[in-house]
């Protein structure tokens, strides 16, 4: 059984009669411990499908299921991961505290456990010396660590990223993606990832299904089949991935011209 | 230190050579001296009444009702205008009733209040209550409903519950709504607090400056008025160091 099943998916936005059809009977699985990217062109419904993916937000049509369960509501362990960093995380909260809220109001969880918790993922995501800060005193991609530690700190077992990294310098994201990749491989996590860089998406993910233009429905999902573990350089250099990029991109290409 | 005294230096100068005008304008026969005494005068009236503990027991009546009325008012609109923010049923529900009541001067029922409640504290607590409540209500509900849907969904797929996020989320991020409500309402509270004492019962600030008007003693009159004026003052003071403290991260924040 998958992890996480997504059944003829569909839906629309605005009133009835002058309604535009975001999603068009999206149909997607991704195994337990699997890395799924999923990648289209801009305003194609990525966001909407990740948001309907954590039940934040409710699909018209189709079903979305989770370890066979239906998702109405957000369920835990399952952690969405903004690529407006600044925007979710608390102000007001310190870095630390920043981690310690998803472990709050746990059962079970007393506070200095919270705390030894949370600076042991701090440190992981090579925070440590951060932990008093604020988060608007760190740079993005900082911001984006506390955010991937937080969600950690969920015990998130699958997580939803919604574009995590288009926000940061060239640099930065290839520090974080490495990051991503070792927390994948070493806390046996299940990913969900949406992005519109074609590059990402093949350097990181097991499957990449590609989604059409609005309405989106999948046009194809691809085996990536690289090699793990993968190297931020030389993978990027394998005949298979330049191969992966070339055809991925000319598609997307070809269909934001056809509809530009 | 230094360039704090700078920024103040000039609106000292105006106020003293406002207050040195006056005192000339009297002097020289401009303005009836039974009206309008000299600053100096009221001055020396202000030190009577500090020298001989005149003052305390007036003001800590007034700044009682207005302390409790305050805590009252703005703690009740708080919780609804979070709720009022966060549940669109419950914005619907009240928002008409909101909107009509919000206009009226809440000075104009008093006279009703004191029909229902008498013409002591209960009355007047609750005048400043009624007063303080709806700018805070406002405010808190256009903070509750701007937060971020970004911070709440975050906040929702971390396992949060609807009370944990209204505390948690919801409160915070609209905090910087609701202390500009609190400072507004702080203003029309002790205005609340100064009628309800001038229209009914003995006591307070109110009824002294009515009573000292009543009874031809003008520099006394004049005198509970600077203290009020003070009082305020210092009450916005107190508000904007508190509002620094809780918002700390507000503007910063909002410069990245």
């Amino acid at each position: 059984m998958a992890l996480l099943e997504l059944n003829q998916v569909g839906k629309a936005f605005g009133s009835e009669g002058t309604e535009t059809m975001a999603l068009d009977g999206i149909d997607l699985s991704l195994e337990q411990g699997g890395f799924l990217a999923v990648v289209g062109p801009s305003g194609c419904g990525k966001s909407t499908l990740l948001q309907i993916a954590a039940g934040l937000m409710r699909a018209d049509r189709g079903t979305v299921k989770l370890s066979g369960e239906p998702v109405t509501s957000p369920p835990p362990h399952v952690v969405y991961v903004f690529q407006q960093y600044s925007k979710s995380l608390f102000p007001w909260r310190t870095v630390l505290a920043n981690v310690e809220f998803a472990l709050e109001g746990r059962s079970g969880i007393g506070r200095t456990e919270r705390r030894d918790r949370s600076r042991s993922l701090l440190e992981l995501v090579d925070l440590q010396d951060f932990a008093g800060h604020y988060p608007w005193q760190l740079s993005g991609g900082m911001q984006q660590r506390v955010a991937i530690a937080r969600a950690l700190a969920a015990d998130a077992r699958l997580l939803l990223m919604d574009e995590p990294f288009s926000a940061l310098d060239a640099l930065t994201r290839l520090d974080l993606q490495k990051l991503l990749l070792d927390l994948w491989a070493t806390r046996n996590l299940s990913i969900l990832f949406v992005t519109h860089d074609v590059d990402e998406a093949v350097y990181l993910a097991d499957w990449v299904a590609v989604l059409t233009h609005r309405p989106a429905r999948v046009h194809e999902i691809i085996d990536v089949a690289l090699p793990r573990p993968r190297d931020p350089i030389t993978t990027r250099e394998q005949d298979r991935f330049l191969k992966l990029r070339h055809d991925l991109l000319s598609q997307l290409m070809k269909r934001k011209n056809s509809h530009a | 230190m230094r360039r704090w005294l700078a920024q103040l230096a000039p609106g000292v100068v105006v106020l003293a050579l406002l207050l040195w005008g006056i005192e000339e304008a009297v002097n020289y026969g401009l303005v009836k001296r039974s009206l309008m005494p000299a600053p100096s005068d009221i001055g020396l009236v202000l030190w009577d009444l500090f020298a001989d503990g005149e003052v305390a027991g007036p003001l800590s009546e007034t700044l009682a009702r207005l302390g409790i009325g305050f805590a009252i008012g703005a703690a009740l609109a708080i919780v609804m205008g979070l709720a009022m923010g966060y549940w669109p049923r419950l914005y619907a529900l009240f928002e008409p009733l909101v909107e009509l009541l919000r206009p009226i001067p809440k000075a104009a029922l008093v006279p009703p209040l004191v029909l229902f409640l008498g013409v002591d504290n209960a009355m007047k607590i609750t005048s400043v209550a009624l007063a303080v409540f709806f700018p805070v209500l406002i405010n808190t509900v256009q903070g509750a409903r701007g937060v971020d849907p970004v911070l709440i969904n975050t906040a929702r797929t971390l396992g949060v519950g609807s009370f944990s996020l209204l505390r948690k989320v919801i409160l915070p991020a609209s905090a910087p709504f609701i202390c500009a409500g609190i400072r507004l309402s702080i203003a029309l509270g002790l205005i609340l607090a100064v009628i309800s004492e001038m229209i009914a019962g003995t006591g307070g600030i109110g009824f002294l400056i009515i009573d000292m008007q009543r009874a031809f003693r003008i520099r006394q009159m004049y005198a509970w008025i600077v203290i009020l004026a003070v009082v305020g003052y210092l009450l916005n003071v107190l508000l904007v160091v508190a509002e620094q403290r809780i918002l700390f991260w507000y503007r910063t924040a909002q410069r990245t």
